[in-house]
């Protein structure tokens, strides 16, 4: 099973890409889960927070669904956690949004399409191939 | 007397029983949409008994209506203007409703809907079996039902059912798709509990078992069906296998339910169900499995399976015993009333455009693409009425709008003729048939319907005639109204400047084939016409970029179908410049300052102009003082859609 990436290693990504994630208020916080901790108390998360407009990467206990604690959470299974360790040191956005689409990569939202809206996360959550708007399959 | 369409479909005009009723033929209308046209407190207005009229009349020997929500607080309501059942003070209307499907001929079905995670619309939350989030961000964050919310909400259920039989109705339905209450306890995504409700395929499935029971005991001489998922496409993201769907079905025939309808999805799957991209007949396996399961259990079934004709097929096939159809009578209320006559070729096809669901989740009163009275039929002014006085009527341009107001004219007794200055009907919509990567047989059935009904009509069409104002001096006086519906074309002065000898196409003419790229192609604009013809020439192989000034592409496409394009976009490996200004176009390509404020040049070969669309309506202005009445129509009037462009000539034909 593969591991979570460490929070060093997402910083890369989110420094990458610090435009789209600078759009986010100061506070907004989205975190990353393995599927296989998700029901286990104590495994770990990473949390990207946006802190002076730019995202830093941290961890913490995974609290469970309802203390999260972060606006937008992303479950990945094994095929998906084994994808982006080996795309991290690369653009691994297009590869989170592949598996968002695949489903390997669930994107939970926390907080409602308003609360998101008004923090900055439209274009975040566009990027990730995450339908924001509602639309209907 | 048998019709000649009874005749061919034997087997799906054909009588049977049902829980010891007879029923006229083997057609189920299936509740697939709330309408959103009642009162916000849940009261049915005429608007829907307007409506519900219409789909009485269809023919259907079971119908199904709306699913009604039963609980006082509303956890149950999904929807804006969902109507409900949960007090008698509703009956009224919903008596109304049983008897205009019984007195034609139909057997009513009342559906009990409690929508579960999609629920809550007033209360800014919905309950769930376990706490898990939503993915869809227009929905409400969950709370755990719990034991004593659970026999309360089974309470309400089968008081619900027993006032649906107090207003007339035969039976009640109860669903479990689409994420809604009894979906989520069946479906490992959402039920991680831990009590006897949670954990085994066995205790996911008491709660249904339970309501099952309740429902029966409380209305035991009148069939109860349920909606079961054969798959729920959530399999990647940890929900139900389709083996545990179909435990789940003998879970439900166990208990003594009469009639399984097989469904498929959620509606936050990341996978398409019921849209334009799947191909008709691609989910019939799962009532085909469903049938071998379960011989002595009708089976009704249905998604995306629009076609009378299959429909027979997989009834004599035995792959289901009732053929659930929704939305192809949204487009087309006569529709089995002209399959009956052998009349095929006049049917409105439901397109799969996903407009009405679209409209839903934005909480808006559902219509049509196909069907521009869906919705208006309490409305004298949708009606095709005689017109009082009768007219001679040019029509130029044989697109959907104009097609549209030169069927509904003739219909009210005008004399119609249509002019285009192509070779062929449809507009517009020819480039967009030809090249859909979705269904492209769906959007060339709307020009084949035009074709044939102007026909049966007597619509004269005029084709490879161009209008112009030594057209109309010619037949000054011979028309009463002139009928502006020439589209939209391209607005070239907002085009950047454009090198002497370098040429720009139009998508719309590339589209339709009246013009053929070559080697690296540049698109400016990310709208439907863009993507569309931006994707048809990707899977031909071809190196396209596509150049889009707002952030994002698919700006102009409808909210269910923009996901859609850009998966294209991705799987297709298409480059896409978005926030970008096209500053000067020469024999290098298109030089483009992009997002970023970086100023790029894209070599191309062949640079085509998808945007921007200005209204064609030069002839408005031109023939003001020519004719009695000049009415523009479509997006001659503002470039929009295929759904705008037939509500606009209907609407028009209706008014003329």
């Amino acid at each position: 099973m593969t591991a979570l990436p460490s929070p060093s290693r997402w910083q890369g990504l989110l420094d990458r890409h610090s435009t789209l994630f600078g759009e986010l208020d100061d506070g907004c916080r989205i975190g990353i889960a393995r599927r296989a901790d998700v029901n286990r108390p104590g495994a770990a998360m990473v949390v990207w927070e946006a802190v002076g407009g730019r995202l830093v990467a941290g961890d913490r206990p995974f609290p469970g669904y309802r203390d999260a604690g972060v606006d937008v959470l992303l479950v990945g299974d094994d095929e998906a956690m084994t994808e982006i360790s080996g795309e991290l040191e690369g653009d691994a956005l297009p590869v989170l949004k592949r598996l968002v689409r695949r489903g390997n990569l669930v994107c939970y939202v926390l907080k409602r399409q308003c609360e998101l809206l008004d923090a900055g996360y439209e274009d975040v959550l566009q990027s990730m191939g995450v339908a924001f708007a509602g639309a209907c399959r | 007397m048998t019709r000649p369409g009874e005749a061919k479909l034997k087997t799906l005009f054909s009588p049977t029983t049902f829980a010891g009723r007879q029923i006229k033929n083997r057609v189920k209308y299936g509740a697939c949409c709330v309408s959103n046209y009642n009162t916000r407190d849940g009261f049915i207005t005429p608007r829907e008994l307007a409506r519900t009229k219409v789909i009485a009349e269809t023919g259907c020997g079971i119908i199904t209506n709306q699913g009604a929500y039963p609980d006082p607080l509303g956890e149950g309501k999904a929807y804006f203007r969902q109507v409900a059942i949960f007090d008698d003070k509703f009956l009224p209307q919903f008596e109304m409703i049983a008897r205009m499907i019984k007195d034609n001929g139909g057997m009513a079905i009342q559906q009990i809907l409690h929508a579960g995670r999609y629920g809550g619309i007033d209360l800014g939350y919905c309950i769930q079996p376990s706490i898990v989030p939503q993915t869809l961000p227009h929905f409400r964050a969950p709370r755990e039902i719990t034991k004593d919310q659970i026999r309360q909400t089974i309470k309400e259920h089968a008081e619900a059912a027993v006032r649906s039989i107090k207003a007339g109705f035969d039976g009640t339905e109860i669903t479990s798709f689409m994420g809604y209450l009894l979906a989520t306890f069946n479906s490992r995504f959402t039920n991680q509990r831990t009590d006897e409700y949670g954990g085994s395929l066995e205790n996911r499935g008491r709660f249904m078992r339970e309501l099952i029971d309740a429902i029966k005991q409380a209305t035991p001489d009148h069939p109860l069906i349920v909606r079961l998922n054969g798959a729920e496409l959530m399999d990647k993201w940890g929900g139900n296998s389709e083996d545990e769907c179909f435990e789940l079905m003998q879970q439900a025939a166990d208990c003594g339910v009469d009639m399984i309808s097989v469904t498929v999805g959620w509606q936050e799957a990341p996978e398409s169900s019921i849209g334009r991209d799947i191909q008709p007949g691609h989910w019939n396996y799962l009532s085909e499995r469903a049938k071998k399961l379960l011989p002595n259990v009708p089976i009704a079934f249905g998604q995306r399976l629009p076609n009378p004709a299959m429909a027979d097929q997989c009834l004599q096939d035995g792959i289901f015993d009732f053929w659930e159809v929704c939305r192809p009578l949204l487009a087309d209320p006569k529709m089995l009333h002209k399959a009956a006559e052998d009349r095929m070729d006049e049917v409105r096809r439901c397109v799969g455009s996903l407009n009405c669901l679209s409209r839903l989740f934005r909480d808006l009163p559902y219509t049509c693409t196909m069907n521009p009275a869906l919705g208006h039929e309490v409305e004298p002014e949708y009606s095709i009425t005689p017109a009082a006085v009768k007219k001679n009527i040019m029509v130029v341009g044989a697109g959907p709008a104009g097609m549209e107001c030169a069927l509904t004219a003739a219909q009210r007794g005008h004399t119609v003729t249509v002019y285009d200055k192509n070779d062929r009907i449809g507009g517009a919509l020819v480039g967009y048939a030809s090249n859909d990567m979705a269904n492209r047989d769906d959007m060339l059935s709307v020009l084949r319907y035009y074709e044939t009904v102007a026909k049966r009509l007597g619509v004269e069409v005029k084709l490879n005639t161009a209008v112009d104002p030594k057209l109309m001096r010619e037949l000054l006086h011979v028309y009463d109204v002139v009928v502006v519906a020439t589209g939209a074309r391209l607005d070239r002065a907002q085009l950047p400047p454009i090198e002497d000898g370098v040429e720009v196409l139009a998508a719309v003419e590339v589209a339709c084939g009246r013009g053929t790229p070559s080697g690296r192609v540049v698109i400016l604009g990310g709208g439907k016409v863009g993507l569309t013809l931006a994707e048809s020439l990707a899977t031909q192989k071809m190196d396209v970029t596509i150049v889009e000034a707002d952030k994002r592409l698919a700006g102009d496409v409808m909210p269910s179908w923009k996901w859609r394009h850009t998966a294209w976009v991705d799987e297709l490996g298409i480059p896409s410049v978005t926030g970008a200004k096209a500053i000067k176009i020469d024999r290098e390509g298109v030089h483009v300052i992009d997002g970023k404020g970086v100023a790029r040049v894209l070599p191309a070969d062949t640079i085509i102009a998808a945007s921007p669309a200005v209204p064609a309506q030069d002839l408005v202005h031109a023939f003001e003082w020519m004719v009695d009445e000049v009415h523009p129509c479509g997006d001659a009037i503002t470039p929009r859609g295929l759904g705008a462009a037939i509500q606009d000539g209907y609407r028009l034909g209706c008014r003329i």
